[in-house]
């Protein structure tokens, strides 16, 4: 097999530590650092130019891990569904071992997204294709529910996500193609970034939280970094792998799922499978590798519309199909028959992009956290204050911009005060617009005919989904809340009723 | 409000304009640095056209020329840039179908008669497209089942009011239908339509040929017509709306532009340039690849066409009604 | 926890908001642009004169620090920041703004100064040069 050369190998080298960079660090996210190679891709061959894009596709999405690792700041959006619990789980056991686990989990996730890329490209398209709103509704309503649901307290977390998609309303509303709530402000128009609402909600309200004297929230230094955290780093979480691999693979192949619905990447793919978990009363560990292994698993089903259909499964690979675009190759069923060399390479460096290229820029990352965690924290503090405001205004290049990230802080930080869940906002954020846009394109389709949300095969069984989730989820809260009670009888009086 | 803004800019820019008169006589255009805004995001059509274009025109303007994203608010932040910058030559940008659209200027106040154009650049006609199993064989067909039952079919392609839309409002302007005779199911681009309409949820898609093609070589879709002027080279089999009789024409396009009150000499040169980029055989590969048409006009041309496209636009709005 | 009740007015208050202003919104035959905005109101409404009234007694974050000057201080700078950023260019305001936090957590001088100086490397070496950023 020729397909995979030397430059090929440098290119996805060299294309995942720029991914690695770019996801580390908050306000840079992989779109950004894709959109800024694709000018270099085109004077490529396309397998070098590919390899690159794979590459950083695959690392950005782990090493966003980092910042939440690090800085309880998650680099890219993907992995703010988890970065409360990855960052307490830094805080405790050290940051080697959570990276271990994120690029344990991270790499065996993409591990199976690449193995149900191969099987799935043409089979499970066929399936994807079925999807219409009512599906879509049914699907975001699923993240909404376990969202609410898995927040610690309900009526808080209903709070705090009805505030993210509140945000999240503001510019064109998706029915009548009007400006809402933008006060007649043309920056707002087109809603709040999200990028720029992670950042001031995340980033800025944690410099505003520390400046309050609250307890440090950055990793210890890791004891031994060499040779003691290999242990930490690879062998502990590849017990827990092993232990976990039932939750493993369910949160892998729900991953790989989502991702290969058109439009939802590996952020809803985290989101998702992190919250079942969570709901589910898991520990830290099983949050974090349910979330971690189902979005890198979700890079690589994202590209499965991609191939099969030219359809793009998130962002990344719709830049992703701009490039074959440019390149002559054309997506689809005909990819496979005329240019299968070209199919079957993707697959292999999506292999090698899982296997070896993830534990080694990890553990570099892994080096690179010790040495940080060695700065003064004050230090620290001030980097991330610059690299946040160099963030925040190079998504748009908008002063604007600015003002958004100061004010979200402030709410930030009231609700940090407040003890409402800050990552609940952010998923309003995420699932708030599509929400709202598959109900609004559903009724409009049927003139208010709200039983048309019953009528097809598959939106009975994503309602039935709905339902289930909820009703089994309400079961868990209420056994939680009765032990609980148990436990607070047995241990009176000294707990204020 | 928005008259005094105007007023306001005028002064300003006729102010600028003085201002740097004796510069421009001074020394030769360009001498130093252009910035190239695009205002929409990275990956897009119009960011790949400007980064396609920016080593070309470096090469024959002998100035650096940087791209520059302005994002955010819809596209207003851009052309606002655009359209606010200092009328010397040394910021112009990338305009795009929304500054004709009329429910987005109302909304943005940025109108087409705030810019200087430069270039017409890209086109992107727009087609009629319905999936491999409906009822109709032709367009014809299809309009006259549409005016035996409106209101019946559902179309879609972008946003309420966006680009797509305004593809439909005229089509059925010029059949002398109303805007509820099929009615516009809002979806979050071609993409989402193109899947809407592979799931039996809306029966007719408008969006631009290139962005169809996929599925129409892989036998899922077919195209009904298209609204260029005349037929698409690379599907020649496929009507123009023209020539079954029905006056409209509609597409996307890409358009240098500068600030209104830029010397006119000196966006000869920036035309030039362009006219001679647009021609480089890598970029005409790259652009036929992408599948975007290119389609160059002068500057005066190019204000003619603007200018056509807006008052055929407003039109459109009057005729049926529109409120927005 | 006088937090918890302030978070839970905000977002009463927000909920309220939503109402008002959805009224100005344009109509469609049928439920248009402020069912959504309404539906979310009345969540937070609900939710948040519950939480005012009745404030759930979670895990007390840890006590009033004294650096609420400190917090105050790090928010004006950052408002000041999209003031500083069209007059100074990126990379100096970014140095100013990530110098000038460090000072206000309490760092030396020198170091304040390294900080401002790493952080102006960054933008203008990555961010300006390198990936087009207009300064």
């Amino acid at each position: 097999m020729n397909a995979v050369s030397w430059d090929v190998l440098l290119a996805l080298f060299l294309g995942s530590f720029y991914g690695a960079v770019f996801g580390a660090m908050p306000g840079l996210t992989a779109t950004l650092a894709l959109s800024l190679f694709i000018p270099f891709a085109l004077f490529m061959p396309p397998e070098v130019g590919l390899a690159a894009i794979i590459g950083l596709t695959a690392t950005a999405i782990f090493a966003g891990d980092m910042g939440a690792v690090m800085a309880r700041i998650p680099g890219t959006p993907a992995s703010a569904a988890y970065t409360e619990e990855i960052h307490d789980l830094a805080q405790e056991r050290g940051a080697t071992y959570a990276l271990g686990i994120s690029a344990v989990f991270s790499a065996l996730g993409s591990l199976v997204g690449t193995g149900l890329l191969v099987v799935g490209s043409l089979g499970m398209a066929a399936v994807a294709r079925q999807f219409s709103s009512f599906e879509y509704f049914w699907l975001v309503l699923l993240g909404v529910i376990s969202g609410v649901l898995g927040s610690p307290h309900l009526l808080k977390g209903a709070l705090a996500f009805a505030l993210g998609m509140l945000l999240a309303t503001i510019g064109y509303d998706p029915a009548l193609g009007n400006p809402r709530f933008t006060f007649g402000q043309v920056n707002l128009l087109g809603g709040i970034n999200f990028i720029v609402a992670l950042i001031g909600l995340f980033g800025l309200s944690e410099l505003l939280y520390q400046a309050l004297g609250k307890e440090p929230l950055l990793p210890r230094p890791p004891s031994s970094l060499l040779r003691g955290s290999f242990t930490a780093y690879l062998w502990e979480p590849l017990r827990l792998a092993l232990r976990e691999r039932w939750l493993f693979l369910r949160s892998a192949f729900l991953g790989t799922f989502i991702g290969f619905l058109p439009g939802a990447g590996s952020d809803f793919a985290a989101w998702i499978s992190a919250n079942l978990k969570r709901t589910a009363g898991g520990s830290r560990e099983q949050v974090v590798l349910a979330g971690t292994s189902a979005n890198n698993a979700a890079v690589a089903g994202t590209w499965i519309p991609a191939l099969s259909l030219g359809i793009p499964g998130d962002t990344l690979t719709a830049i992703v199909l701009g490039l074959f675009l440019t390149l002559g190759i054309r997506p689809g069923p005909e990819l496979f028959s005329k240019n299968l060399g070209l199919v079957v390479e993707i697959y292999l460096v999506f292999l090698l992009a899982s296997v070896l290229i993830m534990p080694l820029v990890g553990y570099m990352g892994a080096l690179a956290a010790g040495l940080a965690t060695r700065l003064p924290r004050k230090v620290l503090l001030g980097l991330i204050a610059g690299v946040s405001l160099i963030g925040v205004y190079a998504i748009n290049n908008n002063p604007f911009d600015l003002y958004v990230a100061a004010l979200l802080a402030l709410l930030g930080l009231l609700l940090r005060l407040g003890d409402f869940p800050l990552g609940q906002v952010v998923l309003g954020l995420v699932l708030g617009p599509l929400l709202e846009q598959h109900l609004m394109v559903s009724m409009i389709k049927t003139h208010w005919n709200l039983l048309s949300f019953f009528e097809r095969p598959v939106a009975i069984l994503l309602a039935l989904a709905n339902l289930a989730l909820v009703g089994s989820l309400l079961w868990l809260r209420l056994r939680q809340w009765q032990r609980l009670r148990a436990l607070r009888n047995l241990a009176q009086p000294d707990r204020e009723g | 409000m928005q008259r005094h803004r105007r007023i306001f800019l005028k002064w300003l820019g006729l102010g600028a304009g003085s201002l740097f008169l004796p510069t421009a006589w001074g020394q030769r255009y360009p001498s130093r640095p252009i910035t190239l805004i695009v205002p929409w995001s990275p990956g897009g059509s119009t960011d790949l056209t400007a980064r396609a274009l920016a080593p070309t025109l470096e090469k024959i303007l002998k100035v650096p020329v940087q791209v520059v994203n302005r994002t955010g608010g819809g596209g207003a932040v851009g052309h606002g840039a655009i359209a606010q910058a200092r009328p010397d030559g040394y910021t112009i940008g990338i305009i795009t179908l929304e500054v004709v659209l009329p429910p987005w200027v109302a909304q943005t106040k940025i109108s087409a008669d705030m810019f200087s154009p430069i270039s017409l650049l890209v086109l992107n006609p727009v087609s009629i497209v319905v999936r491999k199993d409906a009822p109709w064989r032709t367009l014809q067909e299809f309009i006259d089942d549409l005016k035996r039952n409106p209101g019946r079919y559902k179309a879609s392609g972008t946003a309420k009011w966006g680009s797509y839309d305004f593809a439909r409002l005229g089509f059925l302007r010029t059949l002398g239908l109303k805007d509820e005779a099929l009615p516009w199911v809002p979806t979050q681009g071609a993409a989402a339509a193109l899947q809407e309409l592979m799931a039996g949820g809306i029966n007719v898609a408008f969006v631009a040929i290139g962005e169809a093609a996929n599925l129409v070589r892989a036998g899922e879709a077919r195209y009904l017509a298209f609204m260029t002027d005349s037929r698409f080279p690379a599907f020649p089999d496929i009507p123009t709306l023209k020539e079954l009789g029905l006056d409209w024409t509609f597409a996307s396009f890409l358009m240098a532009a500068a600030p209104k009150f830029t010397l006119p000499s000196v966006i000869d040169v920036l035309d030039k340039a362009f006219a001679q980029a647009v021609q480089e055989p890598e970029f005409v590969r790259f652009m036929q690849n992408a599948n975007l048409v290119i389609r160059h006009l002068d500057r005066k041309q190019s204000l003619v066409f603007i200018q056509e496209r807006a008052q055929a636009m407003n039109r459109v709005v009057q005729e049926l009604g529109l409120k927005f | 926890m006088v937090w918890e009740r302030l978070a839970a007015l905000l977002g009463l208050g927000l909920g309220v908001l939503a109402w008002v202003l959805s009224s100005g919104l344009p109509k469609a035959d049928g439920p248009g642009p402020e069912l959504f905005p309404r539906i979310l109101g009345t969540v937070l409404v609900l939710a948040g004169l519950y939480l005012f009234l009745a404030p759930a007694r979670g895990p007390n974050p840890a006590g009033e620090g004294s650096g609420g000057w400190k917090a105050g201080l790090l928010f004006l700078l950052f408002l000041a920041s999209p003031l500083l950023v069209p007059r100074l260019g990126l990379a100096p305001s970014a140095a100013l703004v990530a110098g000038l936090a460090t000072l206000v957590y309490g760092e030396t001088w020198p170091r304040a100064l390294l900080v401002a100086l790493g952080i102006w490397a960054l933008a203008y070496g990555v961010f300006v040069r390198l990936l087009g950023v207009p300064a």
